[in-house]
């Protein structure tokens, strides 16, 4: 990552270098950084790389990937690859990063047993990671939480274990280091401080670790993140200077003048540089040097850190020791929000800050630590910075000078720039314009705020998130609510989103906690749209819509007779024949709804609700002369089964007597269609705002062997669409043959689940039209009487 | 102007992020817990009239049920569709042991049913689209 970057800064000064990039990895260059991101699920190997083949060739580079360096020769100035390849060179760019520290722990060569340095090792815990693993991280650093807060996203039952007596001792100070403690607790991982790990327990695969003193905890999976050393190898073999890296002046130099080094492999005054936004600076002074411009100084990099974790803001930059002469402290904590900030401030002027469970301004800090700027006007603001009218960080007031991307070192000015002279319009093409945002990504808002207010066509990003509250791909967010045993709407808003919620993510958090946890949940009826809190289809002048469940289209006398008593008694406006065999009162008022259920005496028909609507059946062989199945029967049958259940989106049925298709089983959600002797059971159609006929997921011969094949894809369509994703979106992006492996030709274990957890949801299931007798909230169904007259 | 402070419930017959209708001097007024207060505004969306106490929270702001336009329970402001002219009138709220008081202003209640006058100046702007992507 910094070779390249240092690359792409030299080609900027002189294109005539011919370039060869030799790297052991087989990947092109991708960010490191967001290693975690990929762990995390939040984004794709593809998402984070950086410079794709076409850039290398396009710069006439010759790229050798999966060649490591095994030797150099500063005499014959040669580099030896570990294919047997020997390649001369007139200057030598060393990068070689650093390599992870295995702290000395007996047995650690065992099976199951990671590091978490690059691409390979993330993808072998991916590959690895499973839902109810548990898994152990040694080390309580950046890297360690961000590996532990990734496994778990995963599923994995994580414990983090830190030698220290505070996590993330070097960015922060022990109070900081608590309140992160308590919110990773709080999300459900585990933290062990204090502990020194002496051994791997387990014969061959890894099965537990054992501290020091005794004492031990089971692992099934175990990632050592015990920190970073710089990677010399190659600089000895060059004859260079090394101390703890590859010693380096202001220039970039190293002891030999041919031979240059950068990134986190070099030493400079003292200091080895394990975060990106060094690496940049260092790679644009050797870009000088190494070009024959030698004239800027690296003059090292004020420090600062970011937990990439979503959720658990942390930020800490410059001087965390607040003990040195001279230097005040400014503190802030509220432990029911979980949020501490320190400053610490010399002579008026910034010197460190720290940040825990608020990082909004880490920004305006940043500032005041580079530019030194004297804060005796501000005092008072510290803290608390003025916030701006709209919310956001107020672009306008930054000036262009001013650092948006540090890890880049871009400024304002030059996104506007690129803006106005480069119409970019987008965060994509910002990022390949000016390489804002593609570091550690904290400044991404920021820069989608100058979008927004500078380019005259912004268009936001589609992110695959359910919406802006709360920034997880709905795929992730079940497996998180799963594994974290999340049972409430507000307590997933309040750890993973941004504690308040709208109305787009609360009815799909809401759907997911019933799916997962039928029943056994807190059902929070407020974050519920208004039919699903009286169960009933509001009309446009606020009124409701009232259909009773007629199971399979058939009625009786007495049932007509009820309904149109009931019409009568309460003036319903409209009486309407339903296109799916059902009969709608329209035009009902909310406080009438309950004696409305009472006087039908039917169950809900749930057709105001993302959930199971009706089956609609012909008259199959009972009366029909072409009839070949009985239709009426097993439709009957379906919707008994299912109805009272939630889906992602409606979801409709049909069953056919024979395959004229009268009762359209076809475009349905799920459909049965009687053959002489079988059934087709078929999948994904539709006849609303999409026309799809459905696809065939099995043929089967006995009417159970239908109804249970329904069942799986019924269970498979709850637990696996997105929130408002109908069965012909679900099927169509899945396509039927995947459908068709995850269901009826799954392994046998995995269709029992699957039965079982149906099961499970239509015994706690009930109908909704009880709560009109039993409601569930005060006031469920009717407005509030003032306790004084109001003249 | 009288200023009248009218006894309504008490707390917990507003169940906790959700809202509910009082009706005083045969106007309609939506009431919302929002845990650590109670807001209020008219239980009409400036849009096509919608029930606002049926909405959805989302913090301070509430969604109408019918088309998803967003309305500041706190300012009676529409937030989206964005610069849409109109509001809705909002109601000072105040708890006493336990029970809610709403703030009534004599002198414009009389003309209750007639738009409200919005924070820059402006009434009822025209017609505006509806929103799409609401649920049903």
């Amino acid at each position: 990552m910094a070779g390249v970057a240092c690359v792409e800064q030299i080609l900027r000064h002189a294109p005539k270098f011919q370039v060869t990039i030799f790297g052991d990895e087989t990947h092109v260059n991708y960010n490191r950084i967001l290693l975690s991101s990929v762990l995390a699920g939040e984004k794709s190997i593809d998402d984070i790389t950086l410079n794709g083949l076409d850039w290398y060739e396009k710069n006439g580079i010759d790229l050798r990937l999966g060649v490591r360096i095994v030797d150099v020769d500063p005499i014959a100035k040669t580099v030896t690859g570990d294919d047997g390849s020997v390649t001369s060179f007139d200057k030598l760019l060393l990068a070689t990063g650093s390599m992870p520290i295995i702290p000395s722990i007996e047995d650690v060569k065992k099976e199951g047993v990671f590091v978490f340095r690059n691409l390979d090792d993330t993808r072998a815990l991916l590959e690895r990671a499973r839902p109810g693993l548990k898994a152990v991280v040694i080390g309580g650093g950046l890297l360690g939480l961000e590996a532990a807060r990734g496994l778990q996203v995963q599923g994995c039952d994580v414990t983090v274990v830190h030698l220290m007596e505070t996590l993330m001792e070097r960015q922060l100070d022990p109070t900081g280091g608590n309140y992160l403690a308590n919110k990773m607790n709080q999300m459900g991982i585990t933290v062990l401080l204090g502990l020194s790990t002496t051994k791997v327990l387990g014969n061959g695969h890894v099965q537990g670790v054992e501290f020091k003193g005794g004492g031990s905890i089971p692992a099934e999976l175990l990632v050592v993140a015990a920190g970073i050393r710089p990677n010399v190898t190659l600089g000895e073999k060059a004859g260079l200077e090394i101390k703890r890296g590859i010693v380096v002046n202001d220039y970039m130099e190293t002891s030999n003048p041919d031979m240059f080094a950068v990134g986190e492999c070099v030493q400079h005054n003292g200091i080895c540089y394990g975060l990106v936004a060094p690496l940049l600076d260092q790679g644009k002074v050797l870009a000088a040097t190494i070009t024959g411009n030698k004239g800027p100084k690296y003059e090292g990099t004020v420090l600062a850190s970011k937990l990439k974790i979503m959720g658990v803001d942390v930020f800490s930059a410059g001087e965390i020791n607040d003990k040195v002469d001279g230097s005040e402290v400014i503190r802030y904590e509220d432990p029911s929000l979980g949020i501490y900030k320190k400053l610490t401030l010399k002579n008026n002027k910034l010197s460190g800050v720290i940040l825990v469970g608020e990082t909004a301004d880490s920004h305006n800090y940043m500032e005041w630590l580079r530019s030194q700027s004297d804060l005796s006007k501000m005092r008072r603001q510290l803290l608390f910075p003025d916030s701006p009218a709209d919310g956001g960080l107020d672009v306008a007031a930054i000036s262009d000078s001013e650092t948006i991307c540090g890890c880049m070192g871009v400024t304002k000015g030059t996104i506007i720039q690129a803006i106005h002279e480069k119409g970019v319009n987008t965060l994509a093409q910002l990022k390949e314009c000016t390489r804002a945002s593609t570091g550690c990504g904290s400044c991404t808002g920021l820069c989608q705020s100058l979008l927004k207010a500078v380019a005259p066509e912004f268009e936001e990003e589609v992110k695959k998130t359910i919406c802006k509250c709360i920034q997880f791909a709905e795929h992730n967010l079940r497996e998180i609510l799963r594994s974290q045993q999340l049972k409430s709407v507000q307590e997933v808003l309040e750890i993973y989103g941004n504690g308040v919620g709208c109305e787009i993510c609360k009815p799909a958090l809401s759907y997911m906690l019933d799916m997962l946890w039928c029943g056994d949940h807190d059902e929070d009826r407020s974050a519920r749209f208004i039919n699903d809190r009286v169960h009933a289809n509001i009309q446009k002048d606020g009124t409701f819509s009232v259909i009773p469940r007629i199971r399979g289209g058939v009625t009786s006398p007495d049932e007509l007779r009820r309904i149109a008593d009931v019409a009568e008694k309460y003036n319903v406006p409209m009486v309407k024949i339903t296109g799916s065999q059902r009969i709608d009162l329209l035009g009902v008022k909310k406080s009438d709804l309950p004696k409305v259920w009472a006087d039908l005496g039917m169950p809900s028909g749930q057709a105001y609700t993302k959930g199971v609507r009706m089956v609609k059946t012909c008259v199959g062989t009972e009366f029909c002369r072409f009839g070949v199945q009985d239709s009426t029967s097993a439709g009957v049958e379906l919707e008994r089964r299912f109805e009272n259940l939630f889906t992602p989106h409606k979801l409709k049925m049909g069953v056919v007597g024979c395959p004229r298709n009268c009762a359209e089983a076809t475009v349905k959600d799920i459909g049965l269609v009687g053959q002489d002797g079988s059934w087709q059971v078929v999948v994904g159609g539709a006849a609303g705002k999409s026309v799809r006929k459905a696809d065939l997921l099995i043929t089967v011969e006995t009417t159970e062997q239908a109804l249970d094949s329904a069942g799986l894809f019924f269970q498979y369509y709850r637990e696996s669409a997105n929130y408002l994703e109908r069965t012909y979106d679900f099927v169509e992006r899945l396509g039927i043959e995947k459908v068709r492996k995850e269901t009826v030709y799954a392994p046998d274990a995995a269709k029992q689940a699957l039965r079982g957890r149906l099961q499970k949801s239509k015994d706690l299931s009930y109908d909704a039209w009880l709560e009109g007798s039993q409601p569930k909230t005060a006031n469920q169904f009717v407005q509030i009487a003032p306790m004084e007259v109001y003249v | 102007m009288s200023r009248n402070w009218i006894r309504i419930t008490e707390c917990e017959n507003i169940p906790l992020r959700e809202g509910r209708v009082v009706r005083l001097g045969g106007h309609e007024i939506a009431v919302f817990n929002l845990g650590e207060r109670f807001l209020a505004v008219e239980n009409r969306c400036p849009h096509r009239g919608g029930p606002l106490a049926d909405g959805i929270l989302s913090g301070e702001s509430v969604v109408c049920p019918l088309h998803g336009w967003k309305i500041s329970l706190r300012t009676g402001n529409v937030e989206r569709p964005s610069e849409t002219p109109q509001c809705v009138r909002t109601f000072a709220t105040r708890v006493e042991a336990g029970t809610l008081l709403l703030e009534l202003q004599s002198g414009n209640s009389a003309d209750f049913s007639h738009s409200p006058v919005c924070d820059d100046g402006t009434g009822v702007g025209e017609k505006l689209p509806e929103m799409e992507g609401v649920r049903a």
